[in-house]
């Protein structure tokens, strides 16, 4: 038995030593943007992009400065956007976030996610926090300042927790718009009237789906798009 | 200035055809004005026509000069917002793209030089035609008042021939066109779609965007020279903001401008060797042919080789330039959708945790408030434990049991009034008395009777028997 156990030891630190899954895809994506080719770059990480089970905000975020070198402002700003939920302190990203969100005017539409932390960092917040709370109100004398300390960490590990449900569970998605000439209809109808426009790069929130269209609620206005012209913020 | 009124001579006519002259005189000539376009948005550059027909013939033979300079067309117009328009800004002449005035006039008291435009045709009457065009640009939303031009000039019926003077008028008439007032309205740029990096520009321009070199060191700055052309407010808009370039710093911004281009230079710094070319500039304006919309001119990138900084001697070319800022892929390999299953067992994890803690403690506190029922417990366990072992005292053992559960001695329990006792604290009689009894037996037992050997496990049934009818009795 212990000649295989070593067997699959060394197995294992040969695959994990070798290089990682799409190394290859990033060091052509990084070739080509040195030398000046942003599109080139951007579709290799686009390939990349689809054939990753689970996109990294780090790859959601090298796509996006591509797009954004080759203009495509409003797909960049979508891809960071997605990046952000991922790496939601990352400097870079929030940098290269804001200057596009400025240049398409948009700083002010809805946002996804949570602002400073990813799900899993709110979950593991609240878990401890309200363990903490919990461990100080069963302490077997807890003095009285003791006690409302750890009342309040219970008290913020409970409002973390409802956040996190309600962002998993309850808030509407909010999607970026992604279509040049994306118009909001007043029924999933391509002949139904037009009641606004909606410019690329413009966050919506999504309230409804029906069969290639999305309810989009954008500045008090809510109305029908075709899903092909907005990208999920997910 | 024209200084005063002279009168000169005009060309002769004969003096026949005046009988043929049209009945009124005022039908000699118009003035009237027009605006391009009729609407127009704020900044929009608007072009404004007062244009002067006259019937060439008729002029030529009965027109007046009534100044002292030598005019080509001898009338004098009065149309003040030529000179200020309320609301509105005057333009210089775009000499580009307006013909060269060439037809002198007095305008507002001064004089004007006007174009030749396309003849005009009226009931009948063929007029030449010129105008005296003005560049105006609205400032505000509203409406812009011109208001009616006059025409005035002088003419007679007749000439006499002076030997001093030569052909002078013999009777002289004043006559004043008034045309039409115009109003032009001016609409509000749309707030709607307005985007962040739009600073005023409004016209159908064009945008061209140069760079002074194609190769700088690291904190050295590029000069990159962004010309707008076209028509448009050129004059009159904020100069393109480009903070958010990536990758630059903007050092420093001159601009100049004429009638017809603006040139904003701006002094960018790179950051970092890994640039590899300017980024696409945009400029936002506001095109106001219609519908009107924003329109964003992007510019190309301009490539440019950046160095390692000032005093390097740049990348090494073995090595190649240096990789750009991407991030490696692995960063952020977060869930963003976590499964309610699991925000469930996590959330949970502590309050289990806290429920089995406040069980436990409140397992131990009781205990610890009832010796006697430890004691008793603790005298069942030993008696489960050891009953059946070979050598054991099975009589001592219940003993023990017996004393800890009615709170007395051990020894205070061998005796005959054993089941009253056992009765008084709450035991059946009948099992009271079956207690007793084996309690007996296994004494007798002990001492070698063999009419007392139990059983063990009907002694420990016995046993949990008693053991919960004591414990119903405190739980009551």
């Amino acid at each position: 038995m212990a000649w295989r156990a070593v067997a699959g030891l060394t197995v294992v630190l040969a695959l994990a030593g070798g290089p990682l899954p799409g190394q290859d895809d990033f060091a052509a994506a990084q070739g080509a943007l040195r030398d000046g080719r942003p599109a080139a770059a951007a579709e290799v990480l686009t390939g990349l992009l689809a054939r990753a089970s689970a996109p990294t905000g780090a790859l959601l975020y090298d796509l996006g400065l591509c797009l954004e070198q080759t203009g495509e402002l409003a797909q960049a700003a979508w891809h960071y956007h997605r990046a952000r939920l991922r790496l939601p302190r990352d400097p870079w990203l929030a940098e290269r976030l804001g200057a596009v969100d400025r240049r398409l005017g948009t700083e002010a539409g809805p946002v996804a996610g949570l602002p400073w932390v990813t799900p899993g960092e709110l979950l593991a917040l609240a878990a401890l926090l309200q363990g903490l709370g919990l461990a100080g109100l069963m302490l077997r004398r807890p003095r009285p300042l003791l006690r409302c300390a750890a009342f309040g960490l219970l008290l913020l590990g409970v409002l973390a927790g409802a956040a996190l449900l309600h962002q998993q569970m309850l808030a509407d998605p909010v999607a970026t718009v992604l279509a040049r000439d994306a118009e909001l209809r007043t029924a999933p109808d391509t002949s139904a009237p037009a009641t606004g426009r909606l410019r690329p790069g413009e966050r919506v929130r999504i309230v409804d789906r029906v069969d290639g269209w999305i309810a989009a609620e954008h500045a008090d206005q809510t109305g029908w798009v075709l899903a092909d012209a907005v990208g999920v913020i997910d | 200035m024209i200084a005063r009124a002279m009168h000169r001579q005009l060309p002769a006519v004969a003096v026949g055809a005046l009988a043929a002259m049209l009945p009124s005189q005022a039908e000699r000539a118009f003035v009237e004005v027009r605006a391009e376009p009729e609407t127009c948005f704020v900044q929009q550059p608007l072009l404004l026509r007062l244009r002067i027909g006259y019937d060439a013939d008729w002029f030529a033979a009965h027109a007046v000069a009534r100044f002292q300079q030598r005019l080509d067309l001898p009338v004098e117009v009065n149309a003040p917002w030529l000179e200020e328009l309320a609301g509105a800004a005057i333009l210089p002449a775009d000499r580009d793209r307006d013909p060269a005035p060439a037809v002198t006039l007095v305008g507002n008291g001064r004089l004007l030089r006007a174009t030749p435009a396309d003849d005009a045709t009226r009931n009948g009457v063929r007029y030449r035609v010129v105008e005296v065009v003005q560049r105006v640009l609205p400032r505000q939303a509203g409406e812009l008042a011109l208001a009616a031009p006059r025409l005035r000039f002088t003419f007679a019926s007749r000439f006499l021939d002076d030997l001093m003077h030569g052909r002078m008028p013999a009777d002289e008439t004043t006559v004043t066109i008034a045309g039409q007032p115009r109003t032009i309205a001016v609409r509000p740029l749309p707030e709607a779609g307005r985007p962040a990096g739009f600073t005023g520009a409004v016209g159908r321009l064009k945008l061209r965007v140069t760079a002074d070199r194609t190769a700088v060191a690291v904190g050295e700055p590029v000069t990159v020279t962004l010309e707008i052309t076209g028509a448009g407010n050129l004059a009159f808009f904020a100069a393109p903001r480009l903070d958010d370039l990536p990758g630059f710093h903007v050092l420093g911004r001159t601009e100049a401008g004429d009638r017809t281009s603006r040139t904003f230079r701006y002094q960018l710094v790179p950051l970092h060797a890994d640039l590899r070319a300017v980024p696409p500039i945009e400029f936002w304006h506001f095109d106001p042919e219609p519908p009107g919309a924003y329109r964003a001119l992007r510019s190309a990138s301009l490539p440019l080789r950046v160095e390692g900084g000032p005093g390097s001697t740049g990348p090494d070319p073995s090595t190649g330039p240096a990789p750009l800022p991407l991030m490696p892929p692995e960063r952020g390999a977060v869930p963003v959708r976590l499964r309610p299953w699991w925000i469930g067992s996590v959330l949970g994890l502590p309050w289990l945790l806290a429920l089995g803690w406040w069980a436990l403690r409140r397992r131990r506190e009781r205990l610890a408030r009832d010796p006697a029922g430890a004691r008793a417990r603790a005298a069942l366990a030993r008696f489960e434990g050891e009953a059946r072992r070979p050598g054991s005292d099975p009589a001592a053992l219940l003993t023990d049991f017996l004393a800890a559960r009615l709170r007395c001695p051990p020894a205070a329990v061998i005796g005959d009034e054993l089941a009253q006792r056992l009765g008084a604290a709450g035991i059946e009689p009948a099992l009271a008395e079956q207690a007793a009894t084996v309690l007996a037996g296994l004494v007798a037992a002990r001492y070698g009777s063999r009419d007392g050997a139990a059983d063990p496990a009907a002694v420990i049934a016995l046993v949990r028997r008693l053991d919960a009818a004591f414990a119903a009795q405190e739980g009551r």
